[in-house]
């Protein structure tokens, strides 16, 4: 399965808000003016593995314009853990952290290189979804990123299809660790996919249209009490910045469902 | 119709059995016999429907106590020296055994008595190898299908007298046949069954109107039908909703999907028994085995349930289920019947705690429309957004069968693990030569 489900909302989140980058700003200051601290960070990249990756996510829109964004991170005190297919560096070490690696956000801070940013959150409390990381790392058992990574390079490189891994299922991996730090800390980081192919796009329209199912986890959350989710994270409707240098394809301004995957 | 001696739950020292009289007043003084003392039979007799309507049957359940862990009974009802009924059951041990001898569970789910003239399951079962026989039964819905044979209720209303008789009928053509070794004579009375009910229990797809009974097109008419339904239920397969066994390390629980399912979809069990469902899997302290009436890997069958049958995923408890199951910190196997082939599936949690999901079903096809199909589970679970619930990849495995058949789970304990070995038999066309197909086999944490 390949599909996103739409949300029922008639308008996007509000709490999700633009804030236009400013001539010659890079990410860095760009990231420092959200004044957000811990969270998702979204990136579209302008260099053929971003544009590649963006474009493998427009089946999850439906507009099928490409996506936004091409890589997904978890953000805290300026440290980026994900796992990123541009860098992966040594195979052997790659493998024995579960493809898991920590970069500065300097890293990205060319705005000409890394476009399009976010910076999306979840939860008022971070600690258990960083905790989780440690559990990723450890172990291939509940998510095999080198598995996921074999799929979107060979993707990237023309030897499949380049929506094959998503159609099989296969998240992308920076987004994959992302969701499943949060799945750890029991949030639901991508409600409308119909499958587990975690990516980018997904954790977006999450942010952006699914308010409404926040709210609710939030207040199923509060009256479940501590009892039954001891040690994870308490539900909030996203909240965030976004600003977007570079949308690839203009929207289409006729359509009445382009505005669900804006 | 003999009297009817039908062996039901059990624990390590106690069993249940169902006694059914039939017609006349039961004798003042009847005893069951085989256990460590003879055991009186009381007075305390409810009618229930018989094919005669003057002369109702009678039922109770009596409890034979101080029986030693482990062990085979052959039990008898006795009245003036006179046996009467029989049947045979093996208590639970203290707990799950080793490697060396496990403990046989037979799962199954959805007999149709009118297909199974040649009387296949019980000869099937009969013929299971010594090794595979089991221990106890678990049946999880539709042993009985009281909306059959459909041209009986197809065009006509029937007064309540009418469907005491049929639904009598039924029961009696299938647990009262009491043949030893066909139809479902060796699971009526040869093996302690823990018994849940699902739609067939009723009619299909309970509560929703059916558009083919019009028996059921009014409320007075499906509260009449419920009535005469749940009564039968209760005497000739059990009075309880929620089942527990404890056989450490595994702890097992059998709830009731059906009986208690709301016609607004909001809830598909008693919210009392959820909430003690979601309290057990939230204290489990090693594994936990789960039997429902339908599957938890499943999509919401949508407009579709107004025709076929409503899955749980159509009912807003489906949100409940789902969240204490991913909340589990240890694996859990759910069991489960209804849909007509067999099928096993996993989701590993976000917590690496697995759900392992094995499908039993059906023992005797009712209706060839009705199968001979199978299905793939849906990629996720759960397969639409629960609040507080993560989404986790559902992987399948190679198993699957459309045939007739039932289930044997060997499970044997590993430290604070539990080895399952699981193997779907299929009946075949006369039961002369039933067929192992291996199915899962894993430890569970």
């Amino acid at each position: 399965m390949f599909a996103i489900r739409h949300s029922g909302a008639a308008a996007p989140n509000a709490l999700v808000k633009a804030q236009p980058a400013r001539r010659g700003e890079g990410n860095v200051a760009w990231l420092e003016r959200t004044g957000v601290g811990e969270g998702v960070l979204l990136l579209g990249g302008s260099q053929l593995t971003g544009v590649r990756l963006r474009v493998a996510q427009s089946r999850l829109r439906s507009d099928i314009s490409p996506s936004h964004w091409s890589f997904a991170g978890l953000i805290s005190q300026g440290v980026v853990t994900t796992s990123p297919l541009d860098a992966i560096g040594d195979p052997g070490e790659f493998a024995a952290h579960n493809g898991v690696s920590r970069v500065d956000a300097p890293m990205f801070d060319d705005p000409d290189r890394y476009p399009n940013i976010a910076v999306l959150v979840f939860t008022a409390q971070y600690a258990p979804v960083l905790d989780a990381l440690d559990q990723i790392e450890s172990g291939r058992a509940v998510l095999d990123v080198p598995a996921l990574t074999v799929a979107w390079l060979a993707a990237l490189w023309a030897v499949d299809e380049l929506d094959a891994p998503l159609r099989a299922g296969r998240g992308m991996p920076g987004a994959a660790v992302v969701a499943l730090a949060h799945a750890i800390a029991g949030l639901q980081l991508t409600p409308g996919l119909e499958s587990t192919a975690t990516c980018p796009e997904a954790i977006w329209q999450a942010a952006r249209w699914w308010a409404d199912f926040y709210r609710e986890s939030a207040t199923v959350a509060l009256r479940a009490g501590a009892t039954q989710f001891t040690g994870h994270a308490q539900p909030a409707v996203p909240a965030g910045m976004y600003a977007i240098r570079s949308r690839l394809v203009e929207p289409l301004q006729t359509s009445p469902r382009e505005v669900t995957s804006t | 119709m003999n009297p009817l001696l039908l062996p039901r739950e059990v624990t390590a020292t106690d069993a249940w059995v169902g006694v059914v009289w039939p017609g006349a007043q039961p004798p003042a003084s009847m005893t069951i016999v085989g256990g460590p003392a003879e055991q009186p039979v009381g007075a305390a007799w409810q009618p229930v429907f018989s094919i005669d309507p003057r002369q109702p049957s009678s039922f109770q359940r009596a409890q034979v106590s101080g029986l030693s862990p482990g062990t085979s009974y052959q039990l008898a009802l006795v009245s003036g020296g006179q046996v009467l009924a029989q049947c045979r059951l093996k208590t639970l041990p203290d707990a799950l055994p080793s490697a060396s001898l496990p403990l046989n569970m037979l799962i199954a789910s959805c007999y149709s008595e009118l297909r199974d003239g040649a009387g296949a399951l019980g000869r099937a079962y009969a013929r299971l190898p010594a090794a595979s026989q089991p221990d106890l039964a678990i049946m999880m819905g539709d042993q009985v299908y009281l909306d059959t044979p459909v041209a009986h209720f197809l065009l006509r209303r029937h007064t309540p007298e009418q469907l005491a008789f049929e639904f009598a009928s039924n029961y009696q053509a299938t647990w009262a046949a009491n043949q030893p070794d066909t139809g479902f004579g060796p699971l009526a009375t040869g093996v302690a069954a823990f018994l849940s009910g699902d739609d067939h229990e009723l009619w299909n797809n309970a509560p929703t109107p059916a558009v083919h009974l019009p028996d059921t097109w009014t409320g007075d008419g499906r509260e009449i039908w419920s009535k005469i339904a749940a009564l039968l239920f209760d005497a000739y397969q059990t009075p309880r909703r929620l089942h527990a066994l404890e056989l450490p390390p595994l702890s097992i629980r059998s709830v009731d999907t059906r009986f208690a399912r709301a016609a607004d979809h909001s809830v598909f069990m008693d919210p009392q028994a959820m909430t003690e469902i979601a309290a057990w899997l939230a204290t489990l302290s090693g594994p936990g085995m789960l039997i429902l009436g339908q599957p938890i890997f499943v999509t919401e069958a949508g407009w579709r349930g107004n025709l076929a049958d409503w899955g749980l995923p159509d009912f807003a408890q489906y949100d409940d289920l789902v969240r204490a199951l991913t909340s589990v910190q240890h694996d859990v196997l759910v069991v489960t019947g209804d849909v007509h082939f067999g099928r096993v599936a996993e989701a590993v949690l976000p917590n690496g705690s697995r759900l392992v999901e094995i499908i039993a079903s059906p023992m005797v096809l009712v209706d060839d429309r009705a199968g001979r199909s199978w299905h793939e589970p849906p990629s996720a679970f759960p397969a639409r957004p629960v609040p507080c619930a993560p989404t986790s990849a559902v992987t399948v495995n190679p198993y699957r069968t459309i045939e007739n058949h039932f289930s044997i789970l060997s499970l044997w304990a590993e430290g604070q693990a539990v080895r399952v070995d699981h193997s779907g038999w299929e009946i075949g066309v006369d039961g002369s030569l039933p067929r192992p197909v291996p199915g899962y086999s894993g430890r569970l944490q």
